[in-house]
C-alpha cells in the first residue's frame, strides 16, 4: 500500500522534472546532503518525510522534512497542532560542517553549527550566530538542536530554549508517518 | 510543591515557541511581516500565496510564498519544470530585509535589500555565502529583484554569476487564486 500510494506522486514528480535547459544546476565541487557519506549527514537526510509526535506537555506536533535544491538542503516544517503558525528550519552543509538556519517565531533567526558527537545516533547543533538577537543574548532564543535517531521510524528531537535567563531542553518524541504523507503537493493548481 | 511549580514553569517557558496561541507568540521587540512599516516589507508580505509563470526559456514555473514562524519569515518555494525545487527565506534583520537562498548549485547565499528609489522595486544584493570559495570563478546567485506591477502580477529577476559572467534570469508571474493551496500545513493525521 505504501509503495502504491507513492507511485502516482513519483510519476508526477518525474514528469515535472524532465530536464530542460537553463537555471542553476548542482555543482559537483559543492557539498551535498544527498551525496555525503558522513554518518551524521546520512542520519539527517533519512528524516525526509512526515513525522508526528508529542511535545513535552503532551501537545501534538507534526513535522515535515524534504530534501530540496538538488539534495543540498533539507527543509523542516514544525507545526504544533491547534496553533496557527508553523516554524521553518533549513539544514545544509558548509564544507563538511552541518549547519541549521532556524527561523524562530520568537522573531530571531538563529544559525547553528553541527558539533562532533561521540554517539553515532546523535546529531547536535549549537548556537553559531543570529539576527534580531542582542550580542549579550539575554533575550529568549533557541540555543541548540539535538536529534537522536532511535531507529528508522523513531526520533527524539531536543530543542534547547533560552527563556528568562535559563536554558531548558524541550524533548519531542516522534514517529514516522507513512500512510497519507503527502508533504508538498502542487497538483491541485 | 515548590519543585513541582518550578518544573511546570520551566516546561511552560521552554515550550513557549511551540505551544503558545498564535496571537501571543511574537516576541514584541523583534521585526515581523505582520504589520510591516517598510513599504518593501509590505510588498514582500503581499506575495503570500501561489504564482505561476514562465522562466526566460519559456519553461512553466510555479512559486508559493508562505508566511511562517508567526509571520517573521516569508518562505519561497520555486519549481521550474525540469529542475529541482529550491527554497529561499525572506526575513528582517532589524529594519533591513534579508534573504537566505538555498541554491541548487549547492551554495547558500545571504542577500541584503538595497535602498530603491522606486517603491515598486525591491532588490537584494549578495551579502555573504557558504560554499562559494571564489566570487569570480564559482557560479553563484548574486541578486534578486522584485517588481510589483499590480497585486496580481510581478516580475522577478534572479541575478546569476555563471562562467565568470553576470546575467539576469527574468520571470513574469501571475497570482493564482483558484485552487491555490499552500500545503505547508499538516496534511497527515
Amino acid at each position: 500500500m505504501r509503495r502504491l500510494g507513492l507511485v502516482p506522486l513519483a510519476i508526477g514528480a518525474a514528469l515535472w522534472l524532465l530536464p530542460i535547459a537553463g537555471g542553476a544546476q548542482y555543482l559537483r565541487q559543492n557539498p551535498s546532503l544527498r551525496e555525503s557519506t558522513a554518518t551524521d549527514v546520512k542520519n539527517l537526510r533519512s528524516l525526509a518525510g512526515c513525522w508526528k509526535g508529542r511535545a513535552p506537555t503532551g501537545g501534538d506536533v507534526r513535522l515535515f522534512y524534504q530534501l530540496v535544491s538538488d539534495g543540498t538542503a533539507m527543509i523542516e516544517y514544525l507545526r504544533s497542532v491547534g496553533t496557527a503558525t508553523s516554524q521553518f528550519t533549513v539544514y545544509y552543509l558548509d564544507g563538511e560542517t552541518l549547519m541549521a538556519h532556524h527561523f524562530c517565531y520568537y522573531g530571531s533567526q538563529v544559525r547553528m553549527k553541527g558539533e562532533p558527537s561521540a554517539d553515532p545516533k546523535q546529531v547536535l547543533f549549537k548556537f553559531h550566530d543570529a539576527t534580531n538577537l542582542a550580542a549579550d543574548r539575554h533575550e529568549n532564543h533557541m540555543t541548540y538542536i539535538k536529534l537522536t535517531f532511535v531507529d528508522p521510524d523513531h526520533l527524539v528531537a531536543d530543542w534547547g530554549n533560552f527563556d528568562r535567563g535559563k536554558e531548558y531542553p524541550s524533548l519531542f518524541t516522534l514517529t514516522r508517518v507513512v500512510e497519507g504523507c503527502k508533504g508538498l503537493d502542487f497538483s491541485t493548481w | 510543591m515548590r519543585r513541582l511549580a518550578l518544573t511546570l514553569l520551566a516546561i511552560g517557558g521552554a515550550l513557549g515557541p511551540f505551544l503558545s496561541p498564535a496571537a501571543a507568540q511574537e516576541f514584541p521587540g523583534n521585526p515581523s511581516f505582520k504589520n510591516p512599516i517598510l513599504p518593501a516589507a509590505k510588498n514582500l508580505a503581499s506575495l503570500a500565496g501561489c504564482w505561476v509563470g514562465k522562466n526566460p526559456w519559456g519553461t512553466p514555473s510555479r512559486l508559493t510564498y508562505e508566511l511562517a514562524s508567526d509571520s517573521t519569515v516569508l518562505v519561497e518555494y520555486i519549481e521550474q519544470q525540469g529542475q529541482v525545487p529550491m527554497y529561499s527565506a525572506y526575513y528582517l534583520d532589524g529594519d533591513t530585509l534579508m534573504v537566505h537562498h538555498f541554491c541548487s548549485y549547492g551554495s547558500q547565499i545571504r542577500m541584503k535589500a538595497e535602498p530603491s528609489p522606486d517603491p515598486k522595486v525591491v532588490r537584494f544584493a549578495y551579502f555573504d555565502a557558504t560554499n562559494v570559495k571564489s566570487r569570480e570563478s564559482d557560479d553563484h546567485m548574486t541578486s534578486v529583484q522584485f517588481t510589483f506591477l499590480d497585486p496580481d502580477h510581478i516580475e522577478v529577476v534572479w541575478g546569476l554569476h555563471q562562467n565568470r559572467k553576470d546575467h539576469g534570469d527574468r520571470f513574469a508571474l501571475t497570482r493564482v487564486v483558484e485552487g491555490c493551496e499552500v500545503r505547508r500545513t499538516v496534511v497527515w493525521h
